[in-house]
């Protein structure tokens, strides 16, 4: 009995030692219901940690990974007669990922569940503190969705507390600004979410700059402001500086210039930020944005 | 490698020689170009392609495919046509797509079967299949190639596209993952690849047009548009297939919303790989059936 307890013991040290991750994630299973009702059981959880995420979502692992995903678990709950309800949870390490992994998937933003939750025919996707939840269903019945709206009420409430939003959204101009055309990424690979820029880290932001694309104006008539926050200005400088030179443009991008479009945009370095304002229609609509943006950054450094 | 910027292609755009506006919404406009070294594809559209429950009916997909084959080889019947593919002495691996949510529709790989035994293609030198590739003897002993999937949105790529469809042929995937896949076209080089594509069929029966959630999937986001893409250069066909995706963003969204990441592998796969084109004005593009809703 005691030599069994002892090998016990042993086995989890090994699993911690060889998968931390995965352990980790077991420990996201107090967030899942065993049984939401309407005779849905669960049926094949699955845990996943850093590049195995590969082996569930192949190549749409990267979305996760390039906001520094921690863990995911994955349950589907199944029923004889019902589609089955796909479940995941995934650990972003701080509520800051997992608010930009959200603001990268979400089109339409409500309060239902979470900190900021989107629906779907057949899909809730929401996010509270430093998690990101998924729930879907093939096929839409008034059973599989009612049982949908159930787990996804358990886990709302089983995940304690809520987290912050990115510190850098404080620097927004407020004006005509929806939740929903704000996407928040730390990773260059998004530098073209809203507006083709170019290919390559043409700003330098690698993988942990916290950025902010924000669409303003209405579907006719869109202006893009880019908001990157370096650690220093330093950085921020020769970030520029890279840009000028990337973005085949010359000096001429500091101040307000024309694309071969007939659009204006900008670049400026404003203390360690670039503000990047794009798809403006005059030098005035980008003198109020930038002007906007330079008065929140010195109000709040000062 | 100097990296693509949005002043670069708006500069050949304005010189009218790139295909760069699927990148830039409608913000450049390219004019069409002599007909003298086009590349010819062919859009194939029926609006009996799916049943009352939305099911495809294997009857007309048939003749879809016939009908596209026959005016991308400029033949009057579908033996002839099919004869262009393969013949008695190929080994044809036909490379499809299983993802969960939307695969190469098995009546579409049964449509390809049918053709390559009637072209006199041996059974058992045909296989059909996504996984295992690397591992299956017909792939490994291959002399032909058919390439088929749906189009669809995808989180690091853009979109899933023809080019990127054999990513399976590396043992190593995530290998051709930087800076947003922008060089998939790398695995045409593939040994068990190179030079054997003979056709390329783009499924648009229900194209995913944007993605959300972990899977990337939502029903919201397709539409019947029950239409195939077929041609020789997977390059031309991801191009028309693209517009497409992008010209339905656009309608559905209400604005230039361009795909996030954009899909620059295939504009890459011409301008740096050189595998085909991506350039609309060297596509010489034949529609044939449902116009309604075309989106290009």
């Amino acid at each position: 009995m005691k030599k069994n307890r002892q090998a016990g013991w042993y086995y989890l040290i090994i699993l911690l030692i060889l998968f931390p991750g995965m352990m980790q994630a077991q420990s996201m299973e107090r967030f899942l219901p065993e049984s939401p009702g309407n005779d849905y059981a669960a049926e094949n959880t699955r845990f996943y940690a850093g590049n195995k995420l590969y082996e569930y979502i192949d190549g749409g692992a990267e979305l996760y990974l390039s906001y520094h995903y921690r863990k995911c678990i994955s349950r589907t709950y199944v029923h004889g007669s019902e589609p089955e309800i796909i479940t995941e949870i995934f650990d972003m390490a701080n509520s800051f990922n997992a608010y930009g992994v959200f603001s990268n998937m979400r089109e339409s933003e409500n309060t239902e569940y979470g900190q900021g939750c989107q629906r779907l025919k057949g899909s809730v996707l929401f996010w509270k503190d430093r998690y990101v939840v998924s729930l879907m269903t093939p096929r839409e019945t008034s059973v599989s969705v009612e049982t949908m709206n159930r787990i996804a009420s358990h886990i709302d409430h089983a995940i304690p507390g809520s987290g912050s939003c990115p510190f850098i959204l404080n620097f927004l101009p407020q004006e005509g600004l929806r939740p929903e055309n704000i996407l928040y990424f730390t990773h260059f690979s998004w530098q073209n979410a809203y507006y083709f820029l170019g290919s390559d880290d043409i700003l330098m932001i690698g993988t942990k700059t916290p950025s902010v694309w924000v669409r303003y104006g209405t579907p006719e008539r869109r202006i893009f402001l880019l908001l990157i926050k370096y650690n220093n200005q330093t950085k921020a400088k020769k970030a520029l500086s890279v840009f000028q030179s990337s973005f085949g443009a010359g000096t001429d991008v500091k101040v307000p210039s024309q694309l071969e479009d007939g659009s204006y945009f900008s670049m400026v370095q404003i203390d360690n930020f670039l503000c990047g304002v794009f798809n403006a229609s005059s030098k005035d609509e980008i003198a109020a944005m930038t002007g906007e943006v330079r008065k929140r950054v010195l109000e709040q450094k000062h | 490698m100097a990296p693509l910027t949005r002043r670069e292609l708006l500069k050949k755009a304005v010189v009218l020689t790139a295909g760069s506006s699927v990148y830039l919404g409608s913000y450049a406009m390219p004019t069409p170009a002599s007909m003298e070294d086009k590349t010819r594809v062919i859009l194939v559209r029926d609006k009996d392609l799916l049943d009352e429950k939305g099911k495809i009916v294997p009857s007309v997909m048939e003749d879809m495919l016939n009908r596209a084959l026959c005016n991308l080889y400029g033949v009057s019947s579908p033996s002839e046509a099919w004869k262009k593919v393969a013949g008695p002495s190929d080994i044809v691996g036909v490379k499809s797509n299983n993802w969960r949510f939307l695969p190469t529709p098995p009546e579409l790989e049964a449509v390809i079967e049918k053709g390559l035994i009637q072209a006199g293609v041996k059974k058992e030198n045909i296989s059909i299949r996504d996984r295992g590739v690397l591992n299956d003897p017909v792939f490994q002993k291959a002399t032909a190639l058919i390439n088929t999937r749906p189009m669809r949105t995808h989180y690091w790529s853009g979109v899933g596209s023809l080019i990127k469809n054999y990513i399976l042929f590396d043992p190593n995937p995530p290998k051709y993952h930087p800076d947003t896949c922008a060089d998939l076209a790398k695995l045409w080089e593939l040994p068990l690849v190179k030079n054997k594509t003979r056709l390329n069929i783009l499924v648009m029966v229900t194209p995913l047009f944007h993605g959300s959630g972990p899977h990337h999937f939502n029903e919201e986001y397709t539409w019947p548009y029950k239409g195939i893409i077929v041609g020789t250069d997977p390059v031309a066909v991801d191009s028309v297939g693209l517009r497409i995706i992008q010209a339905k963003r656009k309608q559905f969204f209400g604005d230039d919303r361009p795909l996030n990441p954009p899909a620059k592998h295939i504009y890459l796969a011409d301008t740096r790989h050189h595998l085909g084109t991506a350039d609309p004005a060297k596509i010489d593009l034949i529609t044939i059936g449902w116009a309604e809703n075309q989106l290009i």
